[in-house]
């Protein structure tokens, strides 16, 4: 991005279907990951203001779903009263915007876990969060899946992909292996498959005093098992030091009683045992590609280094869930 | 690791990290932004290393033993023993030796987790 200029004049482009003419302002970036870079400005026409926001993908890099699939999923998702952010424009192929680009209204809120799990101001947001999370993630599973097959990838057994990932790292590690074994061992029922966030959990929450205000962060969405999502949401790795089991706030039953009272799939909490432990093998797969970025060179980092040694609290948080693999 | 055999100079590796790692914890104080963000990353990084070096020693060692007990000579053969189903009669018995070993890591890795947690 050399020109400014030039990449405010594809953004303007973007936005004429929607807004028609307009003043791009105040265009900053909010965030970069490894692939994702989010933007924010206003767009002015017509003496209105419009706040948005621009997550675009860079040339080459490859993460998640496209934006065109995400935008087909997010309207869907509105449309059935979900709060997911307002798609303005998708697209893909850009030489300026990037491999895949989408822009959607800014919505007002927090998402740092720590101040929503800890600041008075968000008391109220707490004590509504069962209720709202169970909703939002209900809502979503019962969205109709065969409007997205073919845009959203089927995730047909996440225990085999999360086992081909670790089988795939260099350093054995026997507390992966035995819960791999007795996650063989007890498979659970298979339920019909749903619409999927893919990362249902604190951190792309949105909150303001009273609750959820917008469901974040769609680009790992498909179609799956819905025990990957909630046992994504209770996995003990996204409590952020909040004393509650699921997301630092709540019981897993307590949750699981409020998404089926949300017409979600009726779990035991027998179930979401077998859920939690893969999600949370899935977290000690992620942290272990990370490291890989620092081992190999591609990015050298003491954060990434560091985060190799989150494995032990990984680890930790595996036994803990699956109290049956120890005496 | 200076002491009888080491050929080393005072002081020892321990000694240097740690005095690396106290340095750039007081630096931290009078940084902000990203460069206060980083440098506590560091900090953090060197502790970790500082404990490895003062521990790890007698943690490898009590690692080997455990696996030993269960008739295993390292990880690689644990985790072959444990993919082909050998112990799905003892899983517990093997996690019990695994599990001690977790908590040694994470004594090193990061010593506060286990009371956050609340467990």
């Amino acid at each position: 991005m050399t020109d400014d200029s030039e990449f405010v004049a594809e953004l303007r482009d973007l936005l004429i279907d929607a807004f028609g003419a307009t003043t791009v302002v105040d265009l900053h970036r909010l965030s970069a990951g490894a692939s994702r870079e989010t933007w924010s400005f206003d767009a002015k026409a017509d003496g209105i203001t419009h706040q948005l926001v621009l997550q675009r993908q860079r040339h080459g890099a490859v993460a998640g779903i496209n934006a065109v699939a995400e935008a087909q999923l997010l309207r869907h998702a509105r449309a059935e009263g979900i709060a997911a952010p307002e798609v303005i424009a998708a697209g893909l192929d850009h030489a300026l915007l990037g491999s895949s680009f989408l822009v959607a209204r800014r919505v007002p809120g927090e998402s740092i876990p720590r101040r929503v799990l800890r600041d008075p101001e968000f008391e109220g947001a707490r004590s509504r969060f069962v209720d709202d999370a169970a909703q939002q993630l209900a809502a979503i599973h019962r969205l109709d899946p065969t409007h997205h097959h073919g845009s959203l990838r089927h995730v047909a057994d996440e225990l085999e992909l999360q086992r081909t990932l670790h089988e795939s790292f260099a350093d054995p590690h026997p507390v992966f292996d035995l819960v791999l074994r007795w996650l063989d061992l007890h498979r659970p029922v298979h339920r019909p498959d749903t619409v999927l966030h893919g990362d249902f959990r604190m951190g792309n929450l949105l909150f303001d005093s009273n609750g959820i205000t917008a469901v974040l962060d769609w680009e790992l969405a498909g179609i799956g098992q819905p025990g990957l999502d909630l046992g994504w949401l209770a996995s003990r790795s996204w409590r952020f030091g909040g004393p509650g089991e699921l997301a630092g706030i709540a019981s897993v039953p307590e949750f699981l009683a409020a998404y089926g009272a949300a017409g979600g799939t009726p779990f035991d909490e027998h179930e979401l045992q077998w859920w939690r432990a893969l999600a949370t093998l899935r977290w000690g797969n992620i942290c272990r590609m990370m490291v890989e970025d620092h081992l190999s060179g591609r990015t050298r980092s003491v954060e990434l280094a560091t985060i190799g040694r989150r494995v032990a609290e990984v680890e930790y948080d595996l036994f803990m869930t699956v109290p049956e693999v120890r005496q | 690791m200076t002491g009888t055999g080491s050929p080393f100079d005072r002081p020892g590796a321990e000694d240097l990290v740690t005095a690396v790692r106290d340095e750039l914890a007081e630096l931290v104080d009078r940084l902000s932004g990203r460069d206060r963000w980083l440098v506590r990353i560091a900090a953090n990084a060197l502790s970790i290393a500082g404990r490895e070096l003062e521990f790890g020693p007698a943690m490898t060692i009590a690692h080997r033993d455990r696996l030993a007990e269960l008739g295993m000579a390292d990880d690689v053969e644990m985790v072959d023993a444990i993919r082909s189903g050998a112990f799905d009669d003892q899983l517990a018995e093997v996690g019990t030796a695994l599990w001690a070993t977790t908590l040694d890591k994470l004594r090193v890795a990061n010593p506060n987790y286990i009371d956050e947690s609340g467990d």
